[in-house]
């Protein structure tokens, strides 16, 4: 019996009172039918497992899952999600990482054979991608039919000749595997175009180091350093001979499944996270938009597809490539990796003739075996494949989104039926595998353990004259026992991979200890892709945005909550407020609400409408998403908050619906001190660079220019005496300024003071000058870009004028009404003028340094990717 | 024969375009009865990089990339090229039936077989389908040679179908060609291959010149004043042989030759990706091939 096995092998501990707590947690069954990672094929426990069970027996259930839930949060923390698409896949769901505490464990004498097994297959699959895009061997000696090459299409023609330097052109492979019942590991899949994955693995490891730490030590786990360092080094020396190559990750953006992945790697291994559109080829080699001007790029790790890279010579409607790339790169001006085209390889019809390749090329068989394959294009093979449809797993050769694997057994009659004229009637792009059962291994579940099928990704990369492996992996669970789809697309958990020493400890890497690197740490070659600073630029704008519009419907709300009719006029004119920082007159015009009828419910629904992007909760969605494509600037507390801010923002949204009118407090607060705590981590932690300087540029002139308004709509028109006061109360309130006032002025609100502390109070940090002083000194470190002119330029000119307006102003002069219009035209003057030049300096700003980006177009309007 | 072939393409844009980076096929290769002696290709404005290199099918490609803001882009390719005078074969009804060459092209280990097997394969704009099987059956009976089947499925296409400029373009799929009966060279080319493929046969798509004013006393021959297109369809053991079906005769001393692939998409004459330029461009394409010698 498998239980008593397990409760046999637990006798070897020493200690009775180990035994009992293990065998309170270790409620684990093993799952029958299949190989047990923690027990063997012999029923007990390896070696390799001991430590880490032990502690598992020590920590109790409770501690686990306490520390489960630390995992939980520590990813959270991280910002580590993937995407998932649906079937329309328009919509991604963003969803956490997911990882389990306890981690894969293997022995390194196990892990020498998967080693030596995987090493030798990326070797296979180099000389294969050789031979592919140049002499095509294995077709004319008649290794492989044509069909299985020429039909797939991942197999880019225009990729023929293009060669990197070095020995390899293979750079980085992974290989998924799974163990089989009577124990052996086999390949189920290859990754060739862009291997996803080492990113997450690494995330992981950071993560169980710091949950399990004094186990992670005893267990003598190798470490994933030294895998990244080699992959560094080899991308480094692809380069040319230049003093400082600029090394870019280009991601297609943050809705990718994977980009959490792209920005972490990116981090950690000091590289640019480029889009397409902060590329661009002149002068047949590849460049990067920067603030200072163009900046070449020399190794491009490009974690978009094959077909997208290129919309001259590939698909030519793609927006996630750079027009030119196939051509620079044949060139030799700069290093594409993977290579352009190497998605060919993940054709899973190419394993039903891998021994056949591996006979060709080495002159003898894999030593690690790959799941058995039927390609249906091959007559012979398609009859077995009918005969034994039921055990059969079918896969489309090209890996796409609308075409799933098929586990043929779980069809009904006429699925199957349907099925089986699919592939009589295109044969060649189908393969059959045969299905196979992965190896269970315990996963924590409630109180106790569980067995799960696991399914492990395993990481190669060229270096030196040789592959090397990364020792460890990205393992990840089915959802259940005997799960047959273990996918992250199907909400996978993941585990961390251990391989653990049986011998002596590995000196070596010792000093490779720091798996983790903090993104400010990171000294960069080059400057920042233009677009990352323009993003942080609006992440200031719309923080700011977000915190001014939410602060004033706070303090609309809670006034209105204690006072009568007393403050009419200072609501009517804080809803007017909203309704210009909402950018939302028109709207309301359109639904016939008016600012003075007794509407205000309908209006601030209109006014936070988060389906909106001007609203206010549209602001704060934008927010988030300037930081998405920030991440590699932000510091872990600054995305600590930001995951935070998302959370709320989401409560925030659900509130909405109920009990917000009821208690504005509850629901405003905490995005609100979220944001106030995300400023001042700006502040303390953003790296005082060019992203630091717009970020605090944007942060101020959008406080400026709200703040203008705010006070234009509030006092431009004077009220009876009550009400103003009211009015200059919630002025002071909604910018943070009322406590400030009464310790300096004392008692009674009064026009004049409110507006010195508002506009002139050099020491008020919600003051006007005081945002004018901040911007003047940001500004005069940008860089001056081409014009040599000692002319000022069009922003500092505008800040200029601001500040002097501010400092000629005379308070009398703003505070005097006009008899028959109650308005104060010099007050509304100065703030129409603040703001409207304000405005200014922002656009002439983004002028200056941002280019608005062009999309490219084709010559000829062309449709042929569709087919076939 | 001796040939000095002019190739002219010009876009016009009502706004300037930024930069822009290109792939042509405007220059001849070299064949088994073609020689290209000397060519160049003129570019205006000046392309600040421009490469000629050979592709995958052995073609010249040719890529370049303005960097300078233009309205007009002009790309001229001048070339001289020396074509074989025509052999005339033997009967095209000699030889192995239809099942045989079928199953030698199955069967066979020899790597031009092999190789050539890429071209019965779908591509991304012959898509061989029941209704182009069906157009083709009536003349690929099994007993008769590929050769003469491909002969007269050449003649039926040129008899069926209207040349009719303007109807389709790139984008037209080959089922609203087969039904609407009407087409132009690119068009015919693309039908005889995908039929050629759907009976299970090789066919490239061959794209190039016809001489644009015959000799007097010959006929001056369809598509003559711009780029021409026609196929060639695979003989297991034999070769490769050129049909033309917008003229209904096999490609011979007038017929010169840019490039093949597998269809038009793998030699467009100029394909490209543009920044800026406004909407709708304006293109005009002119060929001049001039007999220079015998």
């Amino acid at each position: 019996m498998p239980r008593d096995s397990l409760r046999s092998n637990l006798l070897l501990s020493e200690t009775t009172e180990y035994q009992s707590t293990a065998e309170r947690v270790l409620e684990y069954r093993v799952a029958s039918g299949v190989y047990d990672e923690l027990l063997g094929g012999d029923g007990r426990m390896s070696s390799a497992w001991q430590y880490l069970m032990q502690a598992v027996g020590e920590l109790g259930g409770e501690e686990l899952a306490e520390r489960q839930r630390k995992v939980h949060s520590l990813l959270r923390d991280d910002g580590a999600a993937y995407y998932a698409y649906g079937s329309d896949r328009q919509q991604p769901v963003r969803r956490q990482w997911g990882m389990d505490l306890l981690p894969w464990v293997i022995g390194s004498e196990q892990w020498r054979e998967i080693e030596t097994g995987l090493l030798e297959r990326s070797e296979l699959f180099d000389l294969l991608l050789k031979d592919i895009y140049g002499d095509r061997t294995l077709i004319q000696r008649g290794v492989v039919p044509p069909e299985v090459l020429f039909g797939h299409r991942g197999f880019l023609r225009a990729s023929q000749g293009v060669a990197l330097p070095g020995d390899h052109q293979l750079l980085l492979h992974a290989a998924d595997l799974v163990r089989q019942p009577n124990g052996e590991i086999c390949v189920l899949a290859d990754r060739t175009q862009a291997p996803s994955g080492s990113g997450y693995a690494l995330a992981n490891r950071i993560v169980s180091t710091r949950v399990l730490p004094s186990t992670f030590r005893d267990s003598d786990v190798h470490r994933l350093s030294g895998f990244f360092q080699s992959l560094r080094a080899k991308l480094m020396s692809l380069a040319p001979e230049s003093a400082s190559p600029n090394i870019a990750i280009l991601t297609p953006g943050p809705l990718n499944e994977t980009y959490f992945e792209h920005a972490y790697l990116a981090s950690y291994l000091g590289f640019e996270l480029v889009q397409a559109s902060d590329l661009a080829v002149r002068r047949n080699a590849l460049w990067m938009k920067t603030l200072d001007g163009w900046e070449q790029v020399h190794v491009l790790w490009r974690r978009v597809d094959d077909d997208y890279c290129d919309p001259v010579e590939l698909k030519s409607d793609s927006q996630l490539g750079v027009p030119g790339l196939l051509e620079v790169a044949r060139a030799g001006n700069v290093v594409v990796v993977n290579p352009i085209g190497s998605g060919v390889l993940e054709s899973p019809a190419l394993l039903a003739y891998l021994p056949a390749i591996a006979r060709h090329f080495l002159g003898r068989e894999l030593q690690l075996p790959s799941v058995k394959t039927w390609w249906c294009g091959d007559a012979d093979s398609f009859d077995h494949v009918v005969k034994h449809i039921d055990q059969m797993v079918i896969k489309p050769v090209f890996r796409s989104a609308d075409v799933a694997n098929i586990m043929v057994s779980e069809l009904d009659e006429s699925a199957r039926a349907d099925l089986l004229k699919t592939l009589v009637s295109k044969p060649d792009y189908f393969v059959a595998q045969e299905r196979l059962n992965p190896s269970h291994l315990p996963v924590l579940s409630g109180a106790g353990l569980a067995p799960r099928p696991a399914i492990l990704r395993a990481f190669s990369v060229a270096s030196e004259g040789a592959y090397r492996l990364m020792p460890g992996g990205l393992t990840r669970v089915g959802a259940h026992e005997g799960a047959q789809h273990i996918s992250n697309q199907l909400g996978s958990v993941s585990k961390d991979t251990w391989i653990v020493a049986s011998e002596s400890k590995h000196e070596g890497e010792a000093s490779l200890d720091m798996e983790y690197r903090d993104p400010s740490l990171v000294d960069r070659v080059a400057g920042l892709p233009s677009r990352v600073i323009e993003n942080m630029f609006w992440l200031g704008r719309y923080a700011e945005r977000a915190e001014f519009g939410l602060r004033l419907t706070r303090t609309l709300l809670l006034q209105s909550a204690d006072i009568g009719s007393a403050n009419d006029t200072a609501q009517q004119r804080m809803l007017a407020a909203l309704v210009g920082i909402s950018d939302s007159s028109a709207l309301v015009a359109q639904q016939g609400l008016s600012i003075e009828d007794n509407n205000r419910e309908a209006l601030l629904m209109l006014v936070l409408d988060p389906a909106r992007r001007e609203s206010v909760v549209g602001s704060l969605h934008s927010m988030l998403a300037c930081a998405d494509e920030t991440k590699e600037l932000l510091t872990f507390d600054s995305q600590r908050v930001i995951n935070q801010i998302r959370d709320e923002s989401r409560q925030l949204v659900a509130d909405l619906q109920h009990n917000m009118f009821s208690a504005p407090e509850d629901v405003l607060s905490p995005v609100l001190t979220s944001l106030l705590a995300l400023s001042g981590i700006f502040h303390e932690s953003v790296n005082r660079g060019m992203g630091w300087n717009f970020l605090d540029l944007g942060r101020r002139l959008e406080r400026g220019i709200q703040s203008a308004r705010e006070i234009s709509q509030m006092l431009g028109t004077a009220a009876p005496p009550a009400r103003e006061q009211f009015t200059l109360e919630s002025l002071l309130s909604s910018n943070e300024s009322l406590v400030f006032y009464r310790r300096i002025y004392r008692g009674h609100l009064e026009l004049r003071n409110v507006l010195e502390l508002l506009l002139l109070d050099h020491d008020n940090p919600r003051g006007m000058l005081f945002q004018l002083a901040r911007m003047e000194e940001q500004a005069a470190t940008l860089p001056p870009g081409d014009s040599k002119s000692r002319e000022l330029t069009a922003d500092a000119r505008c800040l200029l004028e601001a500040k002097s307006l501010l400092q000629l102003v005379r308070l009398d002069d703003l505070c005097v009404v006009d008899e028959t219009s109650q308005q104060r035209p010099a007050l509304l003057d100065c703030c129409h003028r603040m703001e409207s030049l304000l405005s200014q300096a922002a656009i002439a700003l983004s002028e200056r340094y941002f280019d608005r980006p062009i999309q490219p177009k084709q010559l000829l309007r062309q449709h042929w990717e569709l087919a076939p | 024969m001796k040939y000095k072939v002019r190739h002219s393409t010009r876009y016009e844009y009502p706004e300037a375009v930024y930069r822009c980076s290109n792939l042509a096929y405007v220059l001849p290769r070299d064949t088994e009865r073609q020689r290209c002696q000397q060519s160049g290709v003129q570019i205006t404005p000046w392309p600040l990089h421009a490469m000629e290199r050979q592709d995958y099918f052995g073609n010249r490609s040719y890529h370049f990339s303005i960097e300078q803001p233009h309205t007009v882009l002009e790309v001229t390719a001048t070339s001289w090229v020396d074509l074989d005078p025509w052999r005339e074969l033997p009967s095209l009804d000699f030889g192995d039936g239809l099942g045989v060459a079928r199953e030698r092209l199955r069967a066979s280990r020899d790597s031009e077989d092999l190789l050539a097997r890429e071209y019965v394969l779908d591509s991304p704009l012959v898509v061989a389908n029941g209704a182009l099987r069906e157009y083709a059956m009536p003349s690929f009976d099994s007993r008769r040679t590929l050769l003469s089947a491909v002969q007269e499925l050449t003649q039926r296409i040129y008899a069926d179908f209207e040349y009719s400029p303007g109807f389709t373009d790139v984008a037209t799929p080959l089922d609203a060609v087969l039904e609407h009966r009407r087409g132009v060279c690119q068009d015919f080319a693309h039908l005889a291959i995908g039929c050629v493929r759907a009976m299970g046969f090789p066919a490239r798509y061959v794209s190039g010149y016809l001489e644009t004013l015959p000799p007097p006393g010959s006929e001056k021959l369809i598509g003559s004043d711009e780029s021409h297109a026609w196929f060639a369809v695979y003989s297991p053991g034999e070769g490769w042989f050129e049909f033309d079906p917008t003229n209904n005769k096999m490609a011979a001393e007038q017929h010169i030759i840019t490039g093949w692939g597998r269809d038009y998409s793998d030699v467009a004459p100029l394909r490209g990706v543009l920044f800026g330029g406004g909407g709708s461009q304006k293109l005009s394409v002119s060929v001049d091939v001039e007999r220079v010698g015998w």
